[in-house]
């Protein structure tokens, strides 16, 4: 279990009041609010990025950098590498590559469907496949937490529902906590098991939406609806 | 279409060559005669340095070899550091600028004094000149591409648990690839410029520079000149056309 209590303050501007809450083992919890609310700033808070007043601990101890995976909003890839040198960054940090990670990361690379493309550079891929390259690579590193940084909000519609539905397989096939952080409602209720709302700066939890929806998930479905419904009433609060 | 442009550039120079010395504006040798002269001098040596223009054109890519090889073993990582490292780069870029600004010919006189203990205090001076010549745009292109490092990487690279020398390593060095491969092109065409000036003021006996200014002093031999002239330009492109061959290998990820 992942326990989150932090407040923030940039140059004595109160960007995080006092955001709380906890995940579950293999939960998907999606964090929604304003842009500008400091959605971000809490995902990089969780991953060491940017100090912070408060705690956050996993199974009751500090969280270790090491035990996060992070996927950026821009793909942050490295040009010069191909995607599999790419999936393997964060292996090569932690230990030296050998054969067996080798073979890993191309399993992964198959998994977010870019088998065949072992040896592309980034700039030979289109958007969604290097946003698939970048949740490889927070994959690879086998992250016992995935932080997801609006990693779709640069596509086009079609590839971000699409990529949308790859996330939940993968997730499924995975099983591990993600944290993702959107502005888009539906987004989030397509995804999440848990939807917590931030309201606008200084930001505190607002209020959270348990998400009960079978997967995979009908966006045109009155059941959807009426969760987006309750989580764009939740943001609507002051 | 490209190459037949380059081919009509090339033509056109060789036409209005013989079209000036036709028309008796410049007194020259002909293009055909000074083509002749040229491939004489790359077999049989010249009488005076007793030396083919081959052996003189080996003689200066030596020099200028030895003198950027050393300016880019010290430049490209010290550009690296300073890049990287704002504090290091205010104390080195200090030093630094103080000798940036004189011309590396300005120093060739001292050059000459303070190598004057050493063996062969022509050849060492005519190194330092090119070390001169090639160390500064070696060492400043560097430093620009170490210090546009993409931020958001390095800040990848952090929230991937990366050290500061993984960070060097991983993110810094390879990120700075295309300015180094920029400051090794740059550096040896500087580089190949200089050890041609400098070989005309000493006589280091041999040498392209050496060789057409010799050829100057024993009675304005222009075929002679000109044909030494031809080999510096010729080298100097081919110097530079293997590098960009180089960067297209290395940088094919651009």
């Amino acid at each position: 279990m992942l326990e989150i209590s932090v407040s923030k303050s940039f140059d004595g501007l109160k960007v995080i009041e006092n955001i709380e809450f906890k995940t579950y083992p293999g939960e998907f919890v999606c964090v929604v609010g304003e842009s500008g609310c400091g959605k971000t700033t809490l995902l990089r808070i969780i991953a060491g990025l940017e100090s912070f007043e408060g705690r956050i601990t996993y199974r009751g101890k500090i969280l270790d950098r090491r035990s996060i995976g992070f996927v950026f909003q821009d793909d942050r890839l490295l040009p010069w590498r191909t995607a599999i040198g790419n999936v393997l960054f964060g292996i090569e940090i932690r230990k030296k590559v050998s054969e067996e990670d080798f073979k890993l990361a191309k399993e992964i690379l198959r998994s977010v469907g870019l088998q065949g493309f072992e040896n592309y550079y980034p700039k030979e891929l289109s958007g969604g496949m290097r946003q698939r390259l970048g949740i490889a690579r927070a994959i690879a590193i086998q992250p016992e937490i995935l932080l997801m940084d609006e990693p779709f909000a640069s596509l086009d519609e079609l590839s971000r529902a699409k990529m949308q539905e790859e996330l939940v397989e993968i997730w499924e096939k995975e099983k591990k906590t993600v944290i993702f952080v959107t502005h888009s409602i539906e987004e989030a209720v397509f995804l999440a098991s848990r939807v917590i709302v931030l309201t606008p700066r200084p930001s505190k939890v607002a209020g959270e939406v348990e998400i009960e929806l079978e997967r995979p998930r009908d966006r045109t479905s009155p059941d959807f609806n009426l969760y987006k419904k309750r989580v764009l009433e939740l943001l609507r609060l002051r | 279409m490209n190459s037949r442009l380059k081919l009509l550039a090339f033509f056109t120079i060789i036409f209005l060559w013989y079209a000036v010395v036709g028309l008796k504006i410049l007194t020259l040798p002909l293009p055909h005669e000074v083509g002749e002269k040229l491939l004489d001098l790359l077999v049989n040596p010249e009488p005076v340095l007793g030396k083919n223009l081959i052996q003189h054109s080996l003689a200066s890519l030596v020099r200028v070899m030895v003198g950027s090889s050393i300016a880019f073993i010290l430049a490209i990582p010290l550009g690296i550091i300073v890049g990287w490292n704002l504090k290091l780069d205010t104390y080195f870029s200090t030093m630094l600028e103080v000798f940036r600004p004189i011309p590396p010919l300005a120093w060739i006189p001292l050059a000459y004094i303070i190598f004057a203990g050493f063996a062969n205090p022509v050849q060492l001076a005519q190194i330092f000149i090119v070390f001169l010549g090639a160390f500064f745009p070696c060492l400043l292109s560097t430093r620009e591409f170490a210090r546009a490092t993409d931020k958001n990487l390095l800040e990848m690279a952090c929230a991937f648990g990366a050290s500061d020398s993984e960070v060097l390593r991983k993110i810094v060095i390879p990120s700075s690839l295309p300015g180094i491969l920029a400051g090794i092109r740059i550096g040896l065409g500087i580089g190949w410029m200089t050890i041609v000036a400098a070989e005309m003021l000493a006589t280091s006996g041999s040498g392209l520079g050496y060789f057409i200014m010799v050829m100057y002093e024993v009675g304005g031999r222009v075929a002679e000149i000109i044909s030494g002239m031809i080999m510096i330009g010729l080298i100097g492109y081919l110097m530079n056309e293997v590098v960009i061959l180089a960067e297209k290998k290395l940088l094919r990820w651009r």
